[in-house]
């Protein structure tokens, strides 16, 4: 810890890795921006990139766009309805409705504060305890993973609000998407039909863009541009102190459910997302607007993906263990370094650790000035008439789509299940919960099965090892409480609320 | 005019004269231009970063490869598309015993012979590790305590088609017994399991090894012939007396592959470069530094060795169906 402040200066004394950041947050700024481009994607463009660079230079720069990624995927959420990464997709749920109303720069400004204030929180947990939640982190085991995925998938019933069925067939059509390909835990081939392509089954990212992006993009080929006022008005941006005050414990709470996530491995910010877009819903007075452009649902989302950036790099700097695929190609650029992580790392390679601790508070402090100053740039793109901007995005997510795993199998797929998402916005059906089912639908199955193999096909683990049963109660919690307070208000004769839609 | 005249029938000759010689400075002057050579892995893991490591040496030989990380379906994605590519010498690969293993399954469109084999790249023992608290530090205790509790003990292994499952399977098998193993994804998951004691046992490479042990966890047993330099005080599960390879011993490895039929002189050329490659000080410090073995056997004796674990891959999975 005493490193830090010396550590500090040097980097702020040193134009090369200032320059690494800056260069970092802003191509993390584009990557997550642009549909298609994923910070994984970016950093591993990145990486072979800084092997020639001194290993702390390396190492800010991946991190730095692994940072701004996190907050430039609000930016298309917001502006255009299509998140610009998995992580973004809560975002645009509260983002486009603020956007519609005029609100845009204002929403950004949320998105902005959140995403630092999730950035400066998770730096500090590393900064000051990470060894301590590293420790923390391993109690948690597949009982937990599998309560925790179960967790996330109650937020289903939060952006579905009086369509609960639709949403929960919708899930299931995500969970049927996600089983094709090899069994995790029996290694056989489900659904293969001897194809080598089905044999990597539905991934993320080509569901993602399918579902999300392509059914936006055709739907929006009418609309003419919009008419938004360009010019920067910082006063349009920052939203008013006594408002942020009021979501203070939103901001902190989505921050650590950002760091708690990023802290155990297998987990990535589009569940942290999900579980604190949730949790702001029900604590949040207002929650039963979110959907409609209340900020508290852009501050859940955007502090809670941010927090994951510096938890994520707590188990890989204190134990060598990778928080998410983006941290894994961390950990190989350490390697190449001669870097070892792991629970020595900080006495073998302590000015080094240090610098990179440094540089990421640089990093989230010029992700702050980045961000702001460089919106005006990102508005720009609402001025290109959409049947201009829609097509260019399009052949941008086939760009991503193949560029991610560089499979032509990947871009069809994504344009067929673009197709099909789009059948769904015409017949009303929500596709959020498919690409729900998508993402946690494999975790919760695998975890699941884990936890029972290693009971020895006993369920009764996942409420006698505490941390689940504590995850398992919040989630019937969660589920059952709402309905049951919206019943006995009813019997008092109160008017229900009305379904919103998405 | 004239000039023309005289000069088309000679620039015509000399075309024809130059057509073979063209040809056979293409077959010599292998390879033009870059060379895909796919990584069936996501980057930063210890393929990917073997990749990299050799890329700038095998630069120094002349060969310009371009490293592509194609993912998925436990190397199936990446590797398939080696195995259809023209046998140019243009679209290489590294693949690992996880292919042999879903070969052997029968799991996959796939087939050895699809490949050509160059040159192995590295070679990884597996240990058996317990977590700091374990109350069976002493492999021999350990497999009394498997011995006596069968499918009760949980062994964590990085995949089900990997070999460290069959590793951790055949523990069981060893004794008569069986263990309850639990295949997460990827090693660094199972290290994070072992220090949290989830597991009771995991089975992982000396580079995972190394760093479970950095956090507590103690090594108990190497599935290996002989002791590992680099874990003196570990003893062989030969040592002790368990049969622990009934089928002969399934090698984990990754080696560089292309498509079937390559010409004679590309592959000598491949073959040649890549020898030369895992040789070079570059990579043996790295390997040195990741506890990975260097082994770099290619051609004919690379080729026994990959039917030879197959085929034990093949006996082990065939006795593990018939006993379910």
């Amino acid at each position: 810890m005493e490193m830090l402040l010396p550590m500090l200066f040097s980097v702020l004394t040193d134009p090369a890795i200032l320059l690494c950041i800056f260069i970092g947050v802003i191509l993390g700024f584009i990557f997550g921006a642009l549909p298609g481009l994923t910070a994984t994607l970016g950093v591993a463009l990145l990486t072979p990139l800084t092997f020639p660079l001194p290993p702390e230079q390396a190492i800010a720069m991946m991190s730095a766009l692994y940072c701004g990624s996190m907050t430039g995927g609000a930016i298309p959420a917001i502006l255009l309805k299509i998140p610009g990464t998995p992580s973004a997709v809560c975002t645009t749920l509260d983002g486009y409705p603020m956007a519609q109303r005029g609100e845009a720069l204002r929403a950004y400004g949320w998105a902005l504060s959140a995403s630092v204030c999730g950035g400066l929180v998770s730096w500090l947990c590393l900064a000051t305890i990470a060894p301590f939640l590293a420790r923390l982190a391993l109690r948690i085991g597949p009982a937990e993973y599998a309560m925790l995925a179960l967790m996330g998938m109650t937020v289903i019933a939060s952006i579905t609000p009086g369509r609960v069925l639709k949403g929960l067939a919708g899930a299931l059509i995500g969970i049927g998407l996600s089983v094709v390909g090899f069994d995790q835990i029996t290694g056989e081939g489900r659904w293969i039909f001897q194809s080598i392509a089905l044999s990597g089954g539905v991934s993320v990212m080509p569901a993602l863009i399918g579902f999300l992006v392509i059914p936006e993009l055709i739907s929006t080929l009418s609309l003419k541009a919009q008419r938004i006022n360009t010019k920067v008005d910082l006063r349009a941006i920052l939203p008013p102190l006594a408002a942020v005050l009021r979501q203070k414990w939103n901001y902190l709470r989505s921050a650590l459910i950002g760091v708690g996530v990023g802290l155990v491995p297998a987990l990535g910010g589009n569940v942290a997302a999900f579980i604190s877009y949730d949790q702001a819903k029900r604590f949040d007075p207002r929650g039963k607007n979110y959907g409609q452009g209340e900020p508290g649902g852009i501050i859940a989302s955007e502090a809670s993906n941010n927090g994951v950036t510096g938890g994520a790099l707590i188990p890989l700097l204190t134990l060598g263990i990778p928080g998410d695929s983006v941290t894994a190609m961390l950990l190989g650029g350490l390697m190449i370094h001669g870097i070892q992580p792991g629970p020595r790392l900080f006495e073998t390679s302590g000015p080094a650790v240090w610098t990179i601790i440094a540089a990421l508070l640089v990093a989230n402090v010029v992700l702050a000035l980045v961000g702001f100053l460089g919106i005006g740039g990102f508005l720009q793109a609402l001025r290109v008439p959409k049947f201009l901007l829609s097509p260019c995005l399009l052949i941008l997510t086939v760009i991503g789509t193949y560029a991610l795993s560089g499979q032509i199998f990947d871009v069809i797929l994504m344009l067929v299940l673009g197709g099909f998402g789009f059948l769904c916005l015409l017949a009303e059906f929500p596709v959020y919960p498919i690409v729900i089912g998508i993402i946690l639908g494999p975790l919760l199955e695998a975890e699941l099965r884990r936890a029972l193999v290693i009971s020895g096909g006993d369920w009764s683990i996942f409420v006698t090892r505490p941390v689940s049963a504590i995850f398992l109660i919040m989630t019937i919690l969660a589920l059952v409480v709402p309905t049951l307070i919206a019943r006995w208000k009813h019997r008092r004769g109160e008017p229900r609320e009305k379904p919103s839609r998405h | 005019m004239k000039t023309l005249f005289t000069l088309l029938p000679a620039f015509l000759c000399a075309l024809l004269a130059a057509f073979p010689l063209a040809r056979v400075a293409s077959a010599a002057g292998y390879p033009e231009r870059e060379i895909r050579l796919i990584i069936p892995w996501n980057p930063g893991g210890n393929n990917d970063l073997m990749a990299r490591v050799l890329q700038p040496v095998l630069e120094r030989q002349g060969i310009k490869i371009v490293v592509e990380n194609i993912p998925g379906g436990s190397t199936t994605i990446g590797l398939g598309q080696v195995a259809t590519a023209k046998p140019d010498g243009y679209t290489l690969a590294f693949a690992t015993s996880a292919i042999l293993s879903l070969i052997a399954e029968g799991n996959v469109p796939l087939k050895v012979e699809q490949f050509t084999n160059l040159t192995c790249i590295s070679e990884d023992i597996f240990l058996l590790l317990v977590p700091k608290n374990s109350p069976f530090a002493k492999l021999k205790d350990f497999m009394e305590h498997v011995r006596k509790n069968p499918d009760k003990v949980t062994i964590g292994v990085p995949g089900a088609s990997t070999l460290n499952n069959l590793m951790a399977v055949a523990t069981g098998h060893a004794l008569g017994s069986s263990i309850r193993n639990v295949p997460y994804t990827g090693g660094s998951r199972v290290v994070a399991e072992l220090l949290g004691s989830q597991v009771d046992a995991g089975v992982l490479k000396p580079a995972e090894a190394l760093q479970a042990m950095q956090g507590g966890a103690i090594a108990i047993g190497s599935y290996s012939l002989e002791r590992f330099p680099l874990f003196p005080d570990v003893p062989t599960f030969q040592e002790l007396g368990y049969e622990i390879f009934p089928y002969g011993q399934p090698i984990q490895m990754s080696y560089a592959v292309g498509p079937a039929h390559l010409p004679a002189e590309i592959k000598d050329t491949l073959i040649k470069a890549f020898t030369e490659a895992v040789q070079s000080p570059e990579f043996k410090k790295f390997c040195e530094e990741n506890a990975i073995i260097i082994n770099p056997v290619s051609g004919e004796k690379l080729d026994a060795q990959v039917n030879a674990v197959t085929d034990a891959l093949r006996a082990v999975h065939k006795a593990l169906a018939e006993k379910k």
